[in-house]
Parts: C-alpha cells; structure tokens; sequence
C-alpha cells in the first residue's frame, strides 16, 4: 500500500517540477521529467506500483500539460503518440526492473545455496573421510592385531591419531568461522610487539612446523599493535599451518615484520610451488583448496578465517606469488598514533 | 605401583574422557581416583586428599570454578584444568579461581604429562628454612641467592624488574603465570590494567635470554593468559 502511494506522490512531485517548466519546455520534454519519476518508482518499487506511476503520468501530462490544458481532451495528434510512448516506456521498464531485481535476488539465493551446498559437500569429505579411516584403522586394530606387524600397527595408530586431529581441526575452524561471521564477537584489543605474538604462533604450530625451517625478519622499530592478541595469534597460525602444508619439507618459511606508512605489514613467505595462477584472490573464499585432489587435508576455511580477522581490525589480507619462486601472505594492519608510553 | 606413587583425582562427566584419562595416568606411575559431579569432586577431595586433581570445567550439577574455589578454601593441592582452545577467558577465570595451570583439549599425552609433572613437583614439601638455591634449565641458570643470571655460563645483567619477572615465573616453572600475577609482582596492584608495560619488559627479557626473541625457548607466550618459563 505504501508503494502505491509513494507512486502516487512521485506522479504529483513531477507534475508540480513540470509546472514551471511548461513555461520554456514543449509539453513533449515534460513527458521525459514523467518518465524518470517512472524509473525512480520502478527500481525502488514492485511492477504494480510502478505501471500505475506510469499510468498515472499519461493521465496528468495530458490533463496539465497537453493542450487544452486541465482537459483529458487531446487536440494535437502528436500527443497521442508522446503519450502512447510514454505509456509504452513506462510499462517496460517497470517490467525490466522488476525482472533484474528478481534476477538479483536469485543470484544471491544461488549464492548461499551454492555456500550451503559446498559447506555440506566440505562437511561430508573433511568430516566422513577422516572419520571412515579412523574407525577402518581401528578396527583392524581390534580384530587384525595378531597378523598386523609392529610396524603395520604403528602405521595405524599414526593414521589415526592424525586424522583425529584433522577432525578436531575442521570442527574448530567451522566454529571459529561461525563465530567470526555472527557479528558477536567482540575485539579484546591490547598493545603487542608483532614479536610476541609470531612467536607465539610459531610456536603453536611446532609440530606442523617441524619439517620446515622457519626464519623471522621483523623490522626492530615496529609500533605495537592495538590488536586482539588471540585472533592475530590464529590468523599467524593458519597462514604458518598453510605453509608448512603445501611446501615440500626442509624448505624456508620466513614471517616478515615491518612499518608502511600508517600500517604495520606482516607476511609470511614460503618457496613452495606458489598460488595457481589468476587464483590469489579465490584462495580466500571459503572451501577453496589449492590441491583439488584431495591430498591436502584442511578445512578449506583457514584462509577466509585469516580474512574476516584482518578485516574485523580494519586491515585487510592478500596472497601473491613471489618473483622467485613461493607464495607470500600479506597481513596489513592499521598502525594507531598513540603508542602506549613506557611505565616507570 | 607403590603407595608412594601420587594420587590423582580425575573430575570429569564423560565416562570415556575419564578412562581415557586413567589409562594414560595409571600407565605412568600414578594412582588415580574418579569423580563424575561436582559434588562427588568435593568429597572426594575430601576424604582422598589427593596429590593433585584434574578438573573439566563443565560438570551436569555445577560450575567447575565453584569445585576449584571450594577446594581451595581448604587445600593447597595443584589443579590442572582441561579446557578448549579459544577460551581464554574461561582460562583466566580459572586460574584466577585458583587453579595452577591448564591443558587445552585436545591434548597429546606428553603435554599433559608434562603439566602434571611440573604442577607435582611444586607441591613437593620443600625444607620450610630454605628456599630453593638456583633455577637451572638448558642452558639457562639463575643463582637466586647471588642472584645472578647466566646463560651458556656467561652472565647476563637484568633491570630490578626484569628479575623480579624472572623469579615469579622460576617460582612456578613449567606453569603458566597470568598477566596480573605478574603484573602484581613487578609493580605492585597499582598497574593491573597495563598489560603492555609487562610485554614490553617481557620482550626486553628475551632479548636478554633467547637466541631469537620471535621464536623464544624459555618464555612462552600463552597469548590471552599469561607467560610460561620451560621447566624441561
């Protein structure tokens, strides 16, 4: 109901801008000022109220603007036409706007259901397959034990300790992703040295870490960052894990630390094969995996976690192959002007 | 299993947890007891007067803080919490509670066996007249009498307030120390609410104590808690 009269309203603002205008304009331009209120109408509103704005105009443009004035009566033939077409107009593009409005919408329902879908696809592979190993290995355990070797039952035991952890991992990153995205959680901003917390997270992926070696180059001069620790600590640690993930063992990882103007850069580098080419912005959507065969294990959500928490603190985070050879992490921060002064 | 071995009280509702929990205890030298509820922890703290206790926070019939804060208003014995990563909040009222340190779940046996044994070894009785003479751990060695610091044998000078961080956390090696306990200790209660005037004597610590400062060996970040000083 508040549609209609909102078209109502546009058809009389119109006619009263149209008013003065009659003085200079022929009456066939005042049917040009109709014709955006129509528009204005028809993106804003649903298709009836937007063909009864284009109705509507017909009826005043003639009525006030089409000799003889404040008269339905139309002398002049060309009026006819003027008034035809802009009836014509107005039903189309009411109709046209209403079909985009609808196309968008079913793009955004596509998208979501496209995100559902791919959450559940992800759930059932990251979730089912790990759980299927663990409970095949453990039951070989149980009833193969005696015709299983040391060494073939170590094997399992292995197996599922690590796929146990990947299950644990999985259920944490979609927790940690729900509760970034709720909109409840609240920053428990404190002053760090970029330092502590690289140490911290190197040090909390030390099992992931092992094979690797792993290097810090952190600018000596780098203000403290007015951050929430923990959050920062997890955003470090994926982007560590991902390393470590998808580089060949016994090569560098390098988390470098330093000041831009107004920011505080963090990266972390690797000399592994790098990001696939035209990918370093997708590498951040949710369940992508660079390795689409399945060899590498993840929740495929550790990147757009990296994201929402660099967003969250007004940064931001991109991906780049390196000129050399390897991928970098490009963690920017806001600096604040006012770093905290040194106590007593 | 002797007598002597240490008695640990294992609360925890979930019948497989405590198995789980008895299996790896028991397969190291300890004798363990279990409580499913609040109320059976407290009597059994009671009546077992165990050498330690393992305590999940979530319990059917009560708050886990209340079990540790009751039990302290009678016994000095060290409680080791389990409890789930990204709760640092639930962490830090835990230990405010009065728990001694905190293993996060999921956990690997030598981490939890390695909490275990630093929080045993601190309730060891110690000879009332003395306090313990030096602080040694890797190459890490700190006369507490001389109170000198060395490391790799070559001696170190801190700031008055960079020992006396030190010592707060040799005092309860291996374990984790909160933010306000040591902010309570260098500068009194006055600056509770300055959490970056300890990180920045902390950094100034480690550049002093480790190699690299960014991948510290001795004094761990627990980000959200507190530090911890290696024990082992």
């Amino acid at each position: 109901m508040r549609s209609y009269v909102a078209a109502i309203l546009v058809v009389i603002l119109c006619t009263a801008l149209n008013w003065p205008l009659s003085l200079w304009l022929a009456p066939t331009n005042l049917a040009m000022v109709y014709l955006l209120g129509v528009v204005a109408v028809a993106t804003r509103y649903e298709r009836g109220p937007a063909m009864a704005s284009a109705l509507l105009s017909v009826l005043a443009f003639d009525f006030f603007f089409v000799p003889p004035v404040l008269t339905l009566r139309i002398d002049d033939t060309q009026y006819i036409v003027t008034g035809f077409a802009l009836l014509v107009v107005g039903v189309v593009i009411s109709t046209l706007a209403t079909r985009a409005r609808a196309a968008t919408q079913a793009a955004l329902l596509a998208r979501e259901e496209q995100l559902r879908n791919s959450l559940l696809a992800s759930l059932s592979h990251d979730l089912r397959t790990p759980l299927a190993v663990i409970a095949g290995s453990a039951s070989s355990l149980r009833d193969e034990r005696a015709r299983l070797s040391q060494a073939e039952q170590d094997q399992l035991l292995e197996t599922l300790y690590d796929e146990a952890q990947q299950v644990s991992l999985t259920v944490s990153d979609l927790l940690e992703m729900t509760r970034l995205h709720s909109g409840r959680v609240e920053l428990d901003r404190q002053w760090y040295p970029a330092e502590e917390l690289v140490g911290a997270a190197i040090e909390r992926c030390k099992r992931h870490l092992a094979s690797h070696r792993v290097q810090t180059r952190l600018d000596q001069q780098l203000p403290l960052l007015h951050v929430d620790g923990v959050l920062i600590e997890k955003l470090l640690v994926n982007l560590l894990e991902n390393a470590a993930k998808y580089t060949p063992a016994g090569t560098l990882i390098t988390v470098v630390g330093e000041s831009a103007p107004g920011a505080v850069v963090l990266r972390v580098e690797d000399e592994g094969p790098g990001l696939p080419a035209g990918d370093e912005e997708r590498v951040f959507d949710k369940f992508y995996r660079a390795a689409r065969e399945g060899a590498v294990t993840g929740s495929g959500l550790g990147l757009s976690i990296c994201r929402a928490i660099a967003q969250m603190h007004g940064g931001s985070i991109t991906a780049a192959n390196r000129p050399g050879a390897g991928a970098a992490f490009t963690v920017t921060l806001p600096a604040e002007s006012a770093p905290p002064t040194a106590p007593p | 299993m002797t007598s002597s071995a240490p008695l640990v009280l294992i609360v925890e509702d979930e019948p497989k947890m405590r198995r789980l929990l008895r299996l790896t205890l028991e397969s190291n030298g300890m004798r363990c007891e279990e409580a499913a509820t609040a109320r059976e922890a407290l009597s059994r703290a009671q009546t077992q007067r165990p050498d330690l206790i393992i305590a999940d926070l979530g319990l059917p019939d009560g708050n886990g803080l209340d079990v540790i804060r009751q039990t302290r208003h009678s016994s000095a014995v060290p409680i080791l919490v389990l409890s789930a990563r990204s709760q640092e909040a639930e962490k830090v009222a835990a230990l405010d509670a009065g728990a001694d340190d905190y293993v996060t779940k999921p956990f690997a046996t030598g981490e939890l066996l390695a909490r275990l044994r630093a929080a045993l070894r601190r309730a060891l009785p110690r000879p009332a007249t003395s306090e313990p003479a030096a602080f040694a751990v890797r190459d890490l060695r700190v006369d507490l009498v001389q109170r000198r610091v060395t490391l790799h044998g070559v001696e170190t000078h801190l700031t008055p307030i960079e020992y006396r961080l030190l010592t707060t956390l040799i005092a309860k090696a291996g374990q984790v120390v909160t933010h306000a306990e040591l902010l309570r200790a260098a500068w009194g209660p006055a600056k509770l609410d300055q959490q970056h005037y300890l990180r920045i004597f902390m950094a100034g610590l480690r550049r002093k104590l480790e190699a690299d400062p960014a991948q510290p060996v001795y004094l761990l970040t627990e980000t959200g808690v507190g530090y911890r000083l290696i024990d082992e």
